[in-house]
């Protein structure tokens, strides 16, 4: 479970998220969409408690699988150790870092050093590092960016597998196709507010529903 | 946010206390081989006894080496008994203090101050240093009388023979001395706290009587004997339990002696408790006779004997018939006594008058030429500052570090520089360049 | 938790050129310095080394901390950690470990010293023991030091730098405290003056408490640090 109640938050008085509320149940993946800069990063951070909320609270089911907007690791481990390290730090036995790369469409990288990777290498073994001990909860932000055709879609199939095992998923993407063809539902923030909330099937054609909303709250 | 803040303080205050406790209440282990950089156990206990505050001011320039060296010094001392002060000045750049304090900026040199009172030392090194807290802790200075005019070694003699080296430590640790001439007047002035009387080579006449006087009316002695001399000193001390008997000591234990040399017994056995012979390095007694001590001295008197020689060395009552060899027939076998503490104790009704008279059957070691070996000194001055009650004065003896040579030669130092500055760090560069190839191969 | 920080920026450390960098020019220097000593004094003895090597880690141990959070804090994975979430002090232990096995690693050479000593000489063996106490004492508290002014900054140079500027205060607290004072605060903070009775054969339990208190808050305030980068 996956839930933000009115969360808000500034920087500096700069108002970065307001009363923004949305919840993903278990079994849900639910797309975080809007334009580059609209507050998604902030809320992620917010529900990860990297931020604290002005007012608002994030309810967050732990343990909660993360991948970072930009892949984060150490270059001079292979791939194995840095997962094996991460293992220890989530408390998971290392006997999990097989099937997560596995998971993750990465199996064939353990040996390979983390800073010798391919950009969309690092977002394998980057997923691979959020599914660690298979948590309840997943906040995703950009998961298949990088990812070549083939691979996006074995990323969005593995998505909806976990789902469909039970977790809630939350993936954060400026890709109009991606939200569409994954998501249970989509959350549309715009300046850091959140202004649509519906089913991708039910809007019709997303795209233009997307740009009409873009529209409006540039206007607001 | 609040309350971690809260506990952070409260971390950070309990390690603060910790440091302080720690600072205050604290031991130390010196793993040198000599305890050459501990504090002597004199100069601690001298620490012990200063419960004021005692403002140390060292005068050093800023160039002199052993400046830093005598600010650790003085922070040992500090950190022994945080009443102890110190500042480390250079005298060019505060010559109104030194003026104040009598020191002379282009010698340097240390003030030590306490209510008022201030005594000098010429050194900051730990034997000048706690002799002048010592003296800061008395009250009034000691004066020692020393007995001449029945050819006794002089005080103001700085030959072999003389005895100024024993007279520039005594005022060292703070006492003052008065020569006296007992042959011009036989009488012991009663502002004598202390007696010395070294080696008379004359007979003493009516100055005897003055000094057995002296002693019986609560005085303090300390008596050297000597075998060169034929005067026989045993009727001053008989009455306190001890006997002199002439005769030279041979000492046949090559571990108890001078290389070589059966006549200069060094003396390790202090079989004693008396303070006289206290944590007391070994004494070097060239050409000495015995004094024994009565075993069941009396009422009042109590007698320790000091120091004896080896069971392999014997004392030879006709050295000069016999040589070095034993006579079984007159000579003493060893071990022998050549020294002796008594303290006779009379009650008065009213107040305690108490006699003290130390003996020894050598009267060299004192002289300019010996009294610096071993722990000559020290016994010296612990015997004086026993007998004028005294016993929290003391020489000190530092520590001193054992010489430990390193053969370097021209070859031997490039060596050492090839391997410390070359082959270690080259190595080190080797590794990293090997970790960094294989990195790049994989 | 804190073993498995330790392995890993163990790797990720000595897999950098810094350790080796840093032990080659600890070694060249302290070599030529202590070398010279030795030849002028023409005595076995260890105690110039201490200060000499002393010296060399309030230089070198930043550069092997720098990197230990800032790098971290740069590149993402301090953020990845924190959501998980760890907390600050498991993470900040074993930097520091990882770090301070790192400088004793570096300065082991210094044994070679001793035997060189032996060599050619007869040293007293005690002031070479507490010496090396003395010194690992000091690597540890200076890791500390660097490990807290890491976990203070994204930029490594500003840690290196602030953790160097630090540890010369401390090294250098006593000389103006020694002119003024009648035993201030200061000259019982100075890390040079507590290294010295560790050099010369003396270890005294107040010096031990000191660099091992000095590790403690330095470690308190990093682990704050590092907890206080998650809400805020």
């Amino acid at each position: 479970m996956i839930e933000a109640v009115r969360l808000s938050r500034d920087f500096g008085g700069r108002e970065a998220v307001r009363e923004v509320s949305f919840s993903v149940a278990p079994g849900e993946v639910v797309a975080f969409l809007g334009p580059n800069g609209a507050g998604k990063t902030t809320t992620i951070r917010l529900l990860l408690g990297l931020l604290r909320p002005a007012a608002g609270r994030a309810d967050v089911t732990r343990p909660v699988g993360y991948v970072p907007e930009l892949f984060a690791g150490y270059d001079a481990l292979a791939v194995s150790s840095y997962l094996g390290f991460l293992a220890r730090m989530k408390r998971v036995p290392r006997a999990e870092v097989e099937p997560s790369l596995g998971a993750a469409g990465a199996a064939d990288l353990a040996g390979r050093p983390v800073g010798r990777l391919s950009k969309g290498q690092r977002q394998r073994v980057g997923l691979a590092q959020a599914l660690l001990g298979r948590p309840p909860s997943y906040v995703l932000d950009e998961p298949t960016q990088g990812l070549d055709p083939a691979q996006v879609v074995e990323a969005r199939t593995l998505l909806r597998s976990l789902a469909s095992d039970g977790a809630a998923v939350l993936i954060s993407t400026h890709l109009l196709a991606e939200a569409a063809a994954v998501a249970d539902r989509v959350v549309v923030i715009v300046r850091g507010r959140v202004v649509a909330e519906e089913r991708p099937g039910e809007a019709g054609d997303l795209e233009r529903r997307f740009l009409e909303l873009v529209g409006r709250g540039e206007l607001t | 946010m609040r309350r971690r803040g809260l506990l952070l303080a409260a971390a950070l205050a309990a390690i603060a206390v910790l440091g302080f406790l720690s600072d205050r209440v604290h031991g130390e282990v010196d793993l040198t081989a000599g305890h050459s950089l501990s504090l002597s156990r004199q100069t601690k206990d001298v620490l012990g006894q200063v419960h004021r505050e005692v403002k140390v001011t060292a005068f050093l320039l800023r160039g002199d080496p052993s400046r830093a060296q005598a600010a650790s010094l003085l922070a040992r001392y500090r950190r022994r008994n945080h009443w102890i002060a110190y500042r480390v000045l250079d005298p060019t750049d505060t010559p109104g203090e030194a003026a104040r304090l009598d020191i002379d900026p282009t010698e340097g040199g240390v003030a030590l101050s306490s209510r008022g009172q201030v005594e000098r030392a010429p050194t900051v090194t730990e034997s000048d240093l706690t002799a002048g807290i010592a003296r800061l802790l008395r009250h009034h200075p000691a004066t020692l009388c020393i007995a001449g005019g029945h050819g006794e070694p002089s005080v103001e003699d700085g030959a072999g023979p003389g005895l100024s080296t024993l007279a520039g430590l005594l005022v060292t640790n703070g006492y003052r001395l008065q020569p006296l001439d007992l042959l011009v007047r036989p009488a012991v002035p009663p502002g004598c706290d202390g007696l010395v009387l070294v080696n008379p080579t004359a007979p003493l006449g009516p100055a005897q009587s003055a000094i057995a006087d002296y002693l019986a009316g609560g005085g303090r002695a300390l008596v050297l004997n000597d075998p060169a001399s034929t005067v026989d000193l045993s009727p001053l001390v008989q009455l306190y339990g001890m006997t002199v008997v002439h005769g030279l000591v041979l000492e046949g234990d090559d571990g108890a002696r001078l290389p070589d040399d059966p006549l200069s017994p060094v003396v390790h056995d202090f079989t004693s408790s008396s303070p006289v012979v206290r944590h007391l390095a070994p004494v070097v007694l060239p050409t000495c006779e015995a004094v024994l001590t009565a075993s069941d001295p009396g009422r009042g008197l109590s007698v320790a004997p000091l120091a004896s020689t080896s069971r392999l060395s014997f004392l030879s009552r006709r050295p000069r018939d016999t040589g070095t060899r034993f006579d079984p027939a007159v000579d003493v076998r060893g071990p022998i006594n050549v020294g002796g503490a008594a303290d006779l104790v009379a009650n008065l009704g009213g107040h305690v008058r108490r006699t003290r008279v130390v003996a020894l059957g050598d009267s060299d070691f004192a002289t300019n030429a010996l009294v610096g070996e071993g722990g000559n000194a020290r016994l010296l001055v612990q015997a004086l500052d026993w007998l004028t009650l005294q016993e929290d004065l003391v020489s000190v003896s530092t520590n001193i570090p054992a010489l430990r040579p390193l053969s370097l030669t021209e070859a031997r130092t490039r060596y050492l520089r090839y391997v410390t500055a070359g082959v270690v760090p080259a190595l080190f560069l080797l590794a990293g360049g090997t970790v960094w190839a294989v990195r790049r191969s994989r | 938790m804190t073993r498995a920080v330790v392995g890993k920026e163990l790797r990720v450390l000595w897999a950098s050129p810094v350790p080796y960098v840093v032990g080659a020019l600890l070694q060249l220097v302290l070599g030529l310095l202590y070398v010279d000593q030795l030849a002028a004094r023409r005595q076995a003895l260890f105690q110039p080394a201490v200060p000499i090597a002393g010296f060399l880690l309030l230089a070198l141990t930043p550069l092997v901390c720098m990197r230990a959070v800032a790098e971290e804090a740069r590149s993402g994975t301090l953020e990845l950690l924190l959501a998980v979430p760890v907390a600050g002090r498991p993470l900040v232990v074993g930097k520091w470990l990882a770090a301070w096995i790192t400088v004793l690693v570096v300065l082991a050479p210094v044994v070679l010293f001793v035997l060189l000593l032996e060599w050619f000489g007869n040293p007293d063996l005690g002031p070479v023991l507490s010496g090396l106490v003395g010194l690992a004492l000091l690597a540890g508290a200076l890791a500390a030091l660097g490990v807290l002014a890491s976990s203070l900054t994204s930029t490594q140079p500003v840690a290196a730098m602030t953790a160097f500027f630090v540890s010369l205060l401390l090294w250098f607290a006593h000389v103006r405290a020694e002119a003024l004072s009648v035993g201030g605060v200061m000259d019982r903070l100075s890390i040079s003056e507590r290294l010295r009775g560790f050099a010369g054969g003396v270890v005294d339990t107040s010096d031990v408490a000191f660099f091992v208190l000095l590790a403690a808050a330095a470690l308190t305030l990093a682990a704050a640090a590092v907890d206080g980068r998650r809400l805020r």
